[in-house]
């Protein structure tokens, strides 16, 4: 399952399991990737699976910091669980509570939190999933 | 007992000190416990409503989520876009890009210290900061045709040349602004208030910012020098000559300070641009070649937005990008599958990973200093929420 | 017994042709936005109020205090958890007072019009005048302001209290 393989733009990408993700993201810190720069959540609701894409990055080492560093992981549509990376990178805060709040995913492992960016009240499908369909322009909206 | 003493306070969304935010603070007395920002007021659903635009009419989309650093927020975008279709500028293009990219970084910057300012009391930087702000604007205005909102940089080049004359008014607003920040010197960023205010007050320390991941000018002000701009440099970094501005301190002065040495570095990097711009084209010959008359377009030397580009489909594919925007680095992740909008548009705001800082910079301090510190931290709600 | 006799004198007084102009141009040139910032067209809101577009000419002056505030100023998007705030802000200030709506998100939508997460101002306020534009320029805030104090002067908005 786990795979290394160089990107177009001189960065790395690893494939690991979603239950590999902690030790992954240990072994990663003491190779001094020290922060983290994004989290995204991408839905494939045919394939039904919700890729978890982490991109991490150094500030201690500068040359290090020259590469972005992907770590891509899966997760089911109907079990979107992986565990929190919020004590290895406490950098990774708010942007698992927004993946949380807008991707439905489930941190576990760190206490549950209120909502972010979404009103408190919000019920319903995550809404960054492509189920969640919003207007669009054209003929037929 | 002390559960008693400790009080909870809500400050915002309506208060002069908090912005489009609430800020939680778990007070005892005077002393900040515990401090939780409470975003969400100004999400608007960016990465979603991309998901059913074409890609470019993301461009005007991307710039809204933070409006006084417009030209950065559409640098990183495109600069995603345009590895995604495998095209790349003309140099000319590249020089109007930066040029306006540190332009829009000086009146942002001014921006945020005027904030700043206003915040601790001192309504005359307010004043005199949004006032020398508007020579940049205006200088922008005319290379772009808009106050704030350009979408000037497209996928393959830029929207439209150097107006005459330019060269000459940007060197005026050069020269005056460096005038001015000896008078900010005097007045503001060295007055014994400021000082008292800001000395000491929302320390993040060196350890603290890299594991926090702070970014930008505040990370910067703790004493780690890494700037986008010199770690992968983009369009035309590399043939410039600058500095990365760092200070040790890790206070909120310190974050001053780095602001106003990064104004200095934008006024000798436009004076380079304008000094060894090259002739050429400003749009890429592949799109050049599209245009119905291409001497006419060369004779006007503006680009016709719409109708060159409104069924732009790039290849299957991901792409990353990251510029140094004005609050810190962008980033963008885009995702394609081959039809005429992205299927997956992520964005991470320099305000959205500042966000954190509110939550360790503020710890021990009083409850007079958190606007003292928001003001330091530059943090435009917009921009976070997205 | 005696207070009510007062304020009913008061406000029969204040209905008076002559009294009530000289309160409409004095509410003219008072109109105070409450320092509340819904969306990204506060920049320019803010651009408006300093040296080079001024607005203090016109007696325009941002204060912090609902209570002592007689104008929203919706700065473009209003988002749900936003609206929410925006109503209270609002049922605190004191009348007459009055609602701006700021750039093209506003009033309807502009950019953001297939968002989840927005509100448009007209469903949870009454708008006096909306200012087109995205973001509109200062200029244009100076003229959506003199505008209303025409309006206010014309005695084009109604006064919940004459």
């Amino acid at each position: 399952m786990t795979r290394v393989l160089l990107t177009k733009q001189n960065g790395l990408s690893i494939t690991v399991d979603a239950s590999k993700i902690l030790e992954t993201a240990h072994l990663l810190k003491n190779l001094k990737f020290d922060h983290v720069i994004s989290v995204t959540a991408t839905d494939y609701p045919e394939e039904n699976r919700i890729d978890v894409i982490y991109h991490v990055s150094s500030f201690e080492d500068l040359e290090l910091a020259k590469t972005i560093l992907e770590i891509r992981t899966t997760v089911s549509r109907q079990e979107p669980n992986i565990h929190t990376l919020v004590a290895v990178w406490p950098s990774i805060e708010f942007l698992e509570r927004e993946t949380t709040d807008l991707m439905g995913i489930n941190f576990g492992g760190r206490e549950a939190m209120a909502r972010l960016l979404l009103p408190e009240d919000f019920e319903g499908e995550p809404p960054l999933r492509k189920s969640y369909t919003i207007r669009t322009e054209g003929i037929d909206a | 007992m002390s559960e008693e003493q400790t009080l909870e306070l809500l400050i915002g969304p309506q208060h002069p000190g908090s912005g489009h935010m609430r800020l939680v603070a778990e007070m005892d007395g005077d002393v900040i416990l515990n401090f939780e920002p409470n975003i969400g007021y100004v999400h608007r659903a960016v990465e979603k409503i991309a998901e059913t635009k074409t890609y470019v009419q993301i461009i005007p989309l991307v710039e809204r989520t933070s409006l006084p650093d417009t030209a950065n927020h559409n640098l990183g975008y495109v600069l995603a876009l345009e590895r995604l279709l495998g095209i790349d500028a003309p140099l000319r293009a590249q020089y109007l890009r930066i040029l306006l990219a540190e332009i829009n970084r000086i009146h942002s910057h001014l921006y945020g210290m005027g904030i700043h300012g206003n915040m601790i009391g001192s309504t005359t930087m307010l004043m005199w900061a949004f006032g020398d702000r508007e020579p940049f604007i205006e200088l922008a205005q005319r290379l772009t045709g808009a106050r704030l909102s350009y979408s000037y940089i497209i996928p393959g080049g830029v929207r439209r040349d150097l107006p005459q004359d330019f060269r000459n008014d940007a060197l005026k607003a050069l020269s005056y602004m460096e005038r001015r920040l000896k008078d900010y010197d005097r007045i503001f960023v060295h007055n014994p208030v400021t000082l008292a205010r800001l000395k000491g007050v929302g320390v993040i320390n060196r350890i603290d910012a890299a594991r926090i991941g702070v970014v930008g000018p505040n990370l910067r002000a703790s004493g780690i020098a890494y700037d986008v701009r010199k770690i992968e440099p983009y369009c035309i970094y590399p043939d410039l000559d600058f500095e990365v501005v760092v200070r040790d301190e890790g206070d909120a002065h310190a974050r001053l300070l780095v602001r106003i040495g990064e104004i200095e570095q934008s006024i000798s990097m436009i004076r380079q641009i304008l000094g060894k711009i090259p002739d050429g084209s400003i749009l890429a010959d592949r799109y050049l070649d599209l245009v119905p008359s291409r001497t006419r377009f060369e004779k006007r030397s503006s680009v016709k937005f719409p109708a060159l580009f409104s069924g732009l489909k790039p290849s299957k594919g991901e792409a990353v990008s990251r510029v140094e925007a004005s609050r810190g680095e962008l980033f963008h992740y885009l995702v394609s599958d081959g039809s005429t909008h992205p299927y997956r548009f992520r964005i991470v705001t320099p305000s959205f990973k500042n966000l954190i800082a509110f939550k360790h910079a503020l710890l021990g301090q009083k409850l007079a200093d958190i606007p003292a510190v928001y003001g330091s931290l530059d943090y435009f709600p917009p921009e976070a929420d997205r | 017994m005696f207070d009510a006799v007062i304020r009913r004198l008061s406000r029969a007084l204040a209905r008076q042709k002559i009294l009530s102009s000289l309160k409409d141009w004095g509410t003219s040139f008072s109109l105070w936005p409450v320092h509340f910032t819904t969306a990204c067209c506060g920049s320019e809101f803010a651009a408006s109020f300093c040296p080079r577009y001024d607005a203090e000419r016109y007696g325009f002056l941002p204060f912090v205090g609902t209570r002592q505030c007689n104008v929203l100023f919706i700065e473009g998007t209003v988002t749900k958890k936003m609206a929410e705030a925006a109503k209270i802000v609002y049922e605190q200030m004191p009348e007459p007072k009055f609602v701006f709506a700021m750039g093209a998100c506003a009033i309807d939508g502009g950019i953001f019009w297939n968002s989840y997460n927005i509100v448009r101002p007209h469903e949870i306020l009454p708008v006096d005048v909306y200012i087109p534009g995205c973001p509109p320029r200062p200029e244009a805030i100076l003229k959506s302001l003199t505008m209303e104090q025409e309006k206010i002067r014309k005695k084009v908005t109604p006064h919940p209290e004459n």
